[in-house]
């Protein structure tokens, strides 16, 4: 079934829809499956392996990845729907060949161990410190009558705000040490 | 996931007007419950109608309400000042990755674009809402392709 209208844009195939996006900078145009997630389309067609497929139900937060600033679970994401996005995962973190100030604070802070769950909780994290900066509030913030500053930002905060990335080598200590010594670096400017 | 066919809207008249004319046809907003549940094929449907592109992304305070466009999404009406900031109800709602992609209002062609929320307010804290009713929908006739509110 086909619609006439020329105002709503349609595919004739169902299986195929054309998608441009951009993927860490680079446009990637793509002929995809409809009915692809962004979590297949990024591990399956762009080979991008870094983001992870664990629960595939928005669970786990392993395939968290950063669309236009706001940290999403690609596995709940239709990549038909992300058409003109500016996609960033963790492959697009340190592609200038360094690493970032949070990926470096993993290190210095052995915030994994057996690793799988590290490139989410590295997204989710460093959309967080972006959230934290434009002063965005959590549940367990106290005060909401001021934006949430850098500096006060509590262990309970970190997480909260990580609450949706699980570990189930339960790293949580050190990767709520690595979010804060990025806050207090910054705190210390 | 069963095969589907997907439209990408034009205006609110347009993806009423597919929605309505497409059998067992949804509305694709965040799709974070619709991708979930069509994964298990909870929900089967034939066409997908997404409306991302639309706007609709408004909050507007009127009155004594808030008017939620259909593409607002969860964390955005979590971090409105003062009204979503303010309450822990709706700081609430869910993690930040899977709240930035949900819409606060599914749209469907019984309760569709916006909907208006009358904020009720604790009676310990005056700033804190506590939940909020909602008085009544924007909604786009799919026949006329008009905007009206329904009461």
């Amino acid at each position: 079934m086909v619609m006439n209208d020329t105002s709503v844009v349609t595919t004739r195939d169902v299986r195929a829809v054309a998608v441009a996006f951009r993927i860490n900078g680079t446009d990637r145009p793509l002929d995809i499956d409809v009915r692809s997630t962004l979590l297949d389309v990024l591990r399956e067609k762009l080979q991008l392996t870094g983001t992870k497929k664990g629960c595939d139900q928005g669970t786990c937060g392993a395939c968290t990845v950063i669309i236009d600033g706001q940290r999403v679970l690609a596995c709940l994401t239709l990549a038909a729907s992300c058409a003109g996005q500016d996609v960033r995962t963790i492959e697009g973190l340190a592609s200038t060949g360094s690493l970032t100030v949070l990926q470096e604070a993993f290190l210095e802070c052995d915030a994994y161990q057996c690793g799988f769950c590290t490139p989410g909780q590295i997204m989710s994290a460093t959309a967080l410190l972006d959230e934290v900066r434009a002063g965005v509030p959590s549940h367990v913030t106290n005060d909401v009558s001021e934006p949430v500053s850098t500096k006060s930002l509590s262990a309970e905060e970190i997480r909260e705000r990580m609450s949706g990335n699980l570990c189930r080598c339960g790293a949580y200590p050190n990767i709520v040490a690595a979010v804060q010594s990025v806050l207090s670096k910054e705190g210390g400017q | 996931m069963k095969a589907f066919e997907y439209f990408r809207a034009g205006t609110p008249a347009d993806s009423s007007a597919a929605v309505a004319t497409h059998h067992n046809a949804m509305f694709f907003a965040g799709g974070t419950t619709l991708v979930d549940l069509m994964k298990i094929d909870v929900l089967t449907p034939d066409t997908l109608v997404d409306v991302n592109q639309l706007a609709l992304r408004e909050i507007d305070v009127v009155g004594e309400a808030i008017v939620v466009g259909a593409n607002v999404s969860n964390s955005q009406l979590a971090w409105h000042r003062p009204y979503g900031s303010a309450s822990p109800w709706l700081r609430n709602r869910s993690f930040p990755a899977l709240r930035h992609r949900s819409a606060t209002w599914r749209p469907s062609l019984e309760t569709s674009f916006s909907v208006r929320v009358a904020p009720i307010f604790a009676t310990s804290n005056p700033h804190a809402i506590d939940e909020c009713r909602i008085l009544d929908a924007m909604h786009s006739t799919a026949s006329t392709a008009d905007m009206r509110y329904l009461a």
